[in-house]
C-alpha cells in the first residue's frame, strides 16, 4: 500500500461533467513525485503544441506531492499548472496555506481538469466523493464571499477552497488562484485558465488520519526536531519576527530594490514600506498548515485605505511591486492594493508591474490623460495605482488593455511603449535585480515559466563561509554575487536542483535546507519515513532535473528557443545610482553563460535536451514529442 | 579577561570602526548579540552567523581565536 500518498489521481472532464479515477503504480510516484514534476508529466501527456491556453483543450492541474500533508512545518505547498496564457509556455505556480494538505486528505494526490463547463461550476471533493456543483451563486463574487458561500453550500465550515475572483472569471492574463484568502498561486495566469473553464473553485475536505506513513513514530520524532530547530535557528527566528517584509530595507541598502519600473535601484521610501513602517500596521502573524514558523502577516490599516484583515498582508514581492516599483511609499495604499488583488484574484507581481509600466508611459507622454478618464497617473500616485487595479479587474478602458499584461499592452499601445515594457517570455518580472546577483539573472532567463525568483538560491546569501550550507550540493567555492563566470553557472545549475526540489516535493523554501531549519540529511530521512522509500538526495535531485527537462521540452515544443532565454534591456544598462552604481549585465557574457548551462545540462546549443539525457532520466518516451517541435 | 577574535562582516553590514577586524578584543563570555550591539550593527539586519565555519546564533558565546562571519538578509521569495 502507498505510504504518504493516496495512489489516486482524479481526472475531471468539465465539458461532459464527468470524472475518472486513475491509480498509477508506485514507480510513477517515485519518478514524478509531485508538484512541478507530476504537473509537467500530465501537461506533456495531455496537450499537444499550439493549444489555446484559454480554450477547453488546455489542461489544469492541482497537485501536491507524496509528502504533502505530512505534519512537518512547511510541507503544505501545492502546484497549480496549465499552459500559461501569459507566456504561451509551461505554466505553474505554487502556494502554501491549507488547500494542498486538504486535497490530499480528501483522497486524491492530484486533480487533472480538462474541457470547459457549459456554465459556472465548482468541484467538491469530500472524503473521496466527487461532485461538480452549480457555481451561479458565487460567480462574480470576490474570494471571501466565495469561500463563505461555498462552505455554507457544502455544509462544512472546515472545507478548504482554492478559488478565482472576478479577475480570473474575466480572464485577466495575470489572474491567480487563491486559497484561504491569503495564499496565492500567483504566477502564469492560472486563474485565467480556471475562468476560461468556468471553474470557480475547487473545494475539498478529508480526514488527515487517512494518510498513513511508513514509519509514523519516526515522522513524529523528525517533526519535533524540525520544530525545535525552527525556534532556535536565526533565519527562521527572523522570518517569524519580520517575515518577508524584511527584504525591503536589506535589498535597498544593497542598492538592488527595483524602483520606478526598473529605472532606479534605490528607493527613498524603503523604510516606510519595509519593516519599520510595517510594524505599525502589523496586527498579528499567520501561518500555513502545521507550520511552526508563522511568517505570514495580517495587517490593519486606517482610512483612507482600510483593509479587510481576512486577506492577510503584503509580502515582500507585493511591497516592492506596488511600492518601490510604482514609486509609492504609502504602506496603507500598498496594503490596500494587496487586499484588492487577493479579493479579486490578481497576481500582485503582475499587477504592480503593469501599473509601473503604465506610470512610465504616462511620465513620457506615451499614455495621456485622454487614455485614463482624464487622469495622468505618474510614479508615486497611490490613488491612481488603486484606480488602475480596479479598472484592470473590471476590464474597463485602459484597464482592459493592461489586463493583457505588459507585453501585449505595449504591443497595442505602439512602438514607443516598448521602451518601458519589461517581461521575460511574456512574464512580468519578480522584484529582484540580477545586476546585484547574477545567478538570479540566469534563473530569470532560463525559467520555463518566464522570470522566476524562487527556483534558485540568491547569490548574495551564500558568500564567504555561508557557502558551507551548499556543500551537500557540491558547491564548495564561495559565491561571488557580481561574477558571471563558469563557477556561477555551476552554482546556478546545482542550486536550481535544490530549489526546484521544493517545487517537486511541495515544501516551503523558508523551512527547508540549505538556509532554513531542515537539513538535507533530515529532509531525506523525512521522505524515507513518510514513503518508506530507501531514497537519497541524489535520487530526489534527479527527479527535480527530470521535472526541469520536461518543462523545457514542453516549451521547446511550443517553439521557444535560445532567443527566449534572455533578460530585458534595463538589466544591460548600468545602475544609475547607489551602492552598485554602474553595475550592468553584459549581454554577450550572459549568452555565453547560458550556452555553458545548456552544455552542463546535456542540452544542445538550441537548448534542447539531447536524446542521451532523456534516456539518462528515464524520459525516453519524450523523444517523439520533442521531435514534433 | 579579554580575548581576541576575528570578525568579518558581509555585504551591507558595516561597523563604524572596523569592517574586517583580524584581531578584535572582547571580554570573555561575550555573546554574538552583545558584540553586534557594541559594534552598532543593527541586529535586525543580521540573518546568518558563522563561527569558525559553523552555523551559529545570536546567543552563541564567543571564545578566544574564534572567526566570526556575519551576514545580512539579502534573499527573496
Ligand atoms: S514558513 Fe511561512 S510561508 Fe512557509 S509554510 Fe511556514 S508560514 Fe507558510
Amino acid at each position: 500500500m502507498p505510504y504518504g500518498y493516496n495512489g489516486k489521481i482524479l481526472h475531471v472532464n468539465l465539458t461532459d461533467l464527468n470524472f475518472e479515477i486513475e491509480t498509477p503504480e508506485e514507480i510513477f510516484y517515485r519518478r514524478y513525485i509531485g508538484g512541478s514534476g507530476l504537473a509537467a508529466y500530465y501537461l506533456l501527456k495531455n496537450i499537444g503544441p499550439g493549444v489555446d491556453p484559454l480554450g477547453p483543450e488546455n489542461v489544469l492541474i492541482f497537485t501536491g506531492s507524496v509528502v504533502t500533508g505530512a505534519p512537518f512545518s512547511g510541507f503544505s505547498r501545492y502546484t497549480v499548472a496549465a499552459k500559461s496564457p501569459l507566456t504561451g509556455g509551461f505554466g505553474e505556480s505554487e502556494a502554501g496555506g491549507y488547500f494542498g494538505p486538504e486535497l490530499k486528505f480528501s483522497g486524491f494526490d492530484a486533480v487533472v481538469i480538462k474541457g470547459k463547463a457549459p456554465k459556472p461550476v465548482y468541484l467538491w471533493i469530500n472524503n473521496g466523493r466527487v461532485e461538480l456543483k452549480d457555481a451561479d451563486a458565487v460567480w462574480g463574487l470576490g474570494n471571501a464571499e466565495t469561500l463563505d458561500k461555498i462552505r455554507e453550500d457544502v455544509g462544512d465550515d472546515k472545507a478548504r477552497i482554492a478559488s478565482i475572483g472576478p479577475a480570473g472569471e474575466r480572464m485577466v492574463l495575470f489572474a491567480n488562484v487563491m486559497n484561504e484568502l491569503a495564499h496565492a498561486n500567483g504566477r502564469c495566469g492560472m486563474g485565467a485558465v480556471m475562468g476560461s473553464k468556468h471553474l470557480k473553485a475547487v473545494a475539498c475536505r478529508g480526514d488527515a488520519k487517512h494518510l498513513e506513513f511508513a514509519d509514523a513514530e519516526h515522522v513524529k520524532k523528525l517533526v519535533s526536531w524540525h520544530n525545535q530547530r525552527i525556534k532556535e535557528h536565526l533565519p527562521n527566528q527572523n522570518m517569524r519576527k519580520y517575515g518577508t517584509p524584511m527584504f525591503v530595507v536589506g535589498l535597498n541598502k544593497a542598492g538592488i530594490l527595483p524602483t520606478r519600473n526598473w529605472r532606479e535601484s534605490v528607493f527613498e521610501g524603503a523604510e516606510k514600506i519595509g519593516v519599520p513602517g510595517y510594524e505599525k500596521i502589523l496586527k498579528r502573524n499567520a501561518t500555513c498548515y502545521r507550520c511552526a514558523v508563522g511568517c505570514k502577516r495580517v495587517v490593519e490599516t486606517a482610512e483612507p485605505y482600510h483593509v479587510n484583515p481576512r486577506y492577510g498582508g503584503p509580502e515582500y514581492e507585493t511591497l516592492a511591486s506596488f511600492g518601490s516599483l510604482c514609486g509609492i511609499d504609502d504602506l496603507g495604499a500598498v496594503a490596500k492594493a494587496n487586499e484588492l488583488c487577493n479579493h479579486n484574484g490578481l497576481d500582485t507581481i503582475g499587477a504592480g508591474a503593469v501599473v509601473a509600466f503604465a506610470m512610465e508611459c504616462f511620465e513620457n507622454g506615451v499614455l495621456t490623460a485622454a487614455d485614463a478618464d482624464g487622469r495622468k497617473i505618474l510614479f508615486g500616485d497611490a490613488d491612481g495605482m488603486l484606480w488602475l487595479v480596479d479598472k484592470i479587474v473590471n476590464r474597463k478602458g485602459l484597464g482592459d488593455l493592461l489586463a493583457q499584461g505588459v507585453k501585449r499592452a505595449a504591443q497595442k499601445i505602439g512602438d514607443k511603449a516598448q521602451a518601458y515594457a519589461f517581461t521575460i517570455k511574456g512574464q512580468e518580472i519578480p522584484l529582484h535585480d540580477p545586476r546585484g546577483k547574477t545567478g538570479i539573472g540566469l534563473s530569470f532567463a532560463l525559467s520555463p515559466t518566464g522570470a522566476d525568483h524562487v527556483e534558485t538560491p540568491h547569490d548574495t546569501i551564500f558568500v564567504g563561509d555561508a557557502v558551507k550550507l551548499l556543500a551537500p550540493l557540491g558547491i564548495l567555492d564561495p559565491v561571488v554575487p557580481l561574477a558571471l563566470d563558469e563557477a556561477k553557472v555551476h552554482f546556478f545549475k546545482q542550486g536550481q536542483l535544490s530549489w526546484g526540489l521544493n517545487n517537486v516535493l511541495g515544501i516551503c523554501n523558508f523551512v527547508d535546507a540549505p538556509l532554513f531549519a531542515l537539513s538535507y540529511e533530515k529532509l531525506i530521512e523525512a521522505v524515507k519515513a513518510i514513503t518508506g522509500w530507501e531514497t537519497s538526495l541524489w535520487e530526489l535531485l534527479r527527479a527535480t532535473e527530470r521535472s526541469e527537462v520536461m518543462a523545457r521540452i514542453f516549451n521547446n515544443r511550443e517553439g521557444f528557443g535560445p532567443e527566449d532565454d534572455c533578460l530585458f534591456r534595463r538589466l544591460h544598462e548600468p545602475i544609475p545610482a547607489g551602492p552598485l552604481k554602474g553595475q550592468r549585465i553584459d549581454p554577450d557574457r550572459m549568452k555565453k553563460a547560458i550556452q555553458l548551462y545548456y552544455e552542463m545540462m546535456g542540452w544542445d546549443e538550441q537548448g534542447r535536451p539531447l536524446p542521451a539525457k532523456l534516456h539518462d532520466l528515464s524520459l525516453g518516451w519524450l523523444m517523439e514529442t520533442e521531435s514534433d517541435g | 579577561m579579554n580575548v581576541n577574535i576575528k570578525i568579518k562582516l558581509f555585504a551591507t553590514l558595516r561597523a563604524p570602526s572596523t569592517e574586517t577586524a583580524d584581531c578584535y578584543s572582547i571580554p570573555a563570555g561575550t555573546t554574538v548579540h552583545a558584540l553586534l550591539e557594541q559594534l552598532k550593527i543593527p541586529v535586525e539586519e543580521v540573518n546568518l552567523v558563522f563561527i569558525n565555519g559553523n552555523c551559529g546564533n545570536l546567543t552563541s558565546i564567543l571564545e578566544g581565536g574564534d572567526r566570526l562571519s556575519v551576514f545580512p538578509s539579502l534573499g527573496g521569495g
